[in-house]
């Protein structure tokens, strides 16, 4: 039994343990945050986000397993996947007014708005860092995808984000005057 | 199916669905969807939006 590979599996075993149970527990108090029909959607784009990666995964690696060739070095396909997750999370949430809690604070660092030119700055940066890995042709490296491919695919995402929070923005101005008249 | 009785009873108190909802402390959206008919809320939610409005709970949620 060869320990030196097995001690990191089990290390990274029980950080993962560990961080699920802080999670939990400070997500008991995250929860107040949303009304009852937030959680309900909320609990449908986590459901939604797993079966994404884990059909993502499945995709993947049969496709892979057909052509005998991977796609992208190792860990790469991995973030990937998990990217996509996270897209159908924040989109699903988005559509359905589920992001922001209803106790989003409406003053301050916390409010919306300021969430929103955040994640706008981090597009902008990743999407600069992504020309210029594009020019220098550093995405692909013999044949597989590098890691530098990560800039592009967070560009990709949180542009994503920032589409459907504006038109998410439009379809709610527009519910708003209909309701009141 | 569509609530029109709580679409009423709102406009009756002169409440816009963001002053319902924040006082019954909810998002805008959930009381949107409560009157469109696309969500049906708890009955502790219910009681909450009929103490604010001055209604029972029939004149608001049932279905005739």
């Amino acid at each position: 039994m060869n320990w030196q590979q097995i001690i990191p599996f089990i290390i990274c075993f029980i950080l993962v343990v560990l961080c699920v149970v802080v999670w939990s527990k400070k997500n008991q108090a995250v929860k107040d945050q949303y009304d009852e029909r937030q959680e309900m959607l909320r609990k449908n784009a986590y459901k939604y986000s797993a079966m994404t990666m884990l059909f993502c995964s499945l995709a993947y690696y049969i496709v892979t397993a057909l052509v005998d060739k991977p796609f992208a070095q190792d860990g790469v396909s991995v973030l990937l996947i998990a990217l996509a997750g996270v897209a159908v999370f924040a989109i699903y949430s988005i559509f359905n007014d589920a992001f922001f809690g209803v106790k989003a604070k409406r003053s301050g660092a916390g409010r919306p708005v300021v969430y929103i030119i955040l994640v706008a700055f981090i597009t902008v940066m990743n999407g600069i860092g992504a020309i210029r890995m594009i020019r220098e042709n550093e995405l692909v490296k013999d044949g597989l995808l590098t890691t530098n491919v990560m800039n592009l695919a967070l560009t990709i995402l949180f542009l994503l984000i920032l589409i459907a929070f504006a038109v998410k923005y439009i379809m709610n101005t527009l519910e708003e005057r209909r309701a009141d008249e | 199916m569509k609530n029109l009785k709580l679409k009423a009873a709102r406009a009756a108190k002169d409440m816009s669905q963001q002053l319902l909802a924040d006082a019954v402390g909810v998002s805008r959206q959930t009381i949107n969807a409560i009157e469109k008919g696309d969500y049906n809320p708890s009955i502790r939610l219910c009681i909450a939006i009929c103490k604010v409005l001055d209604k029972s709970l029939d004149e608001l949620f049932w279905e005739e």
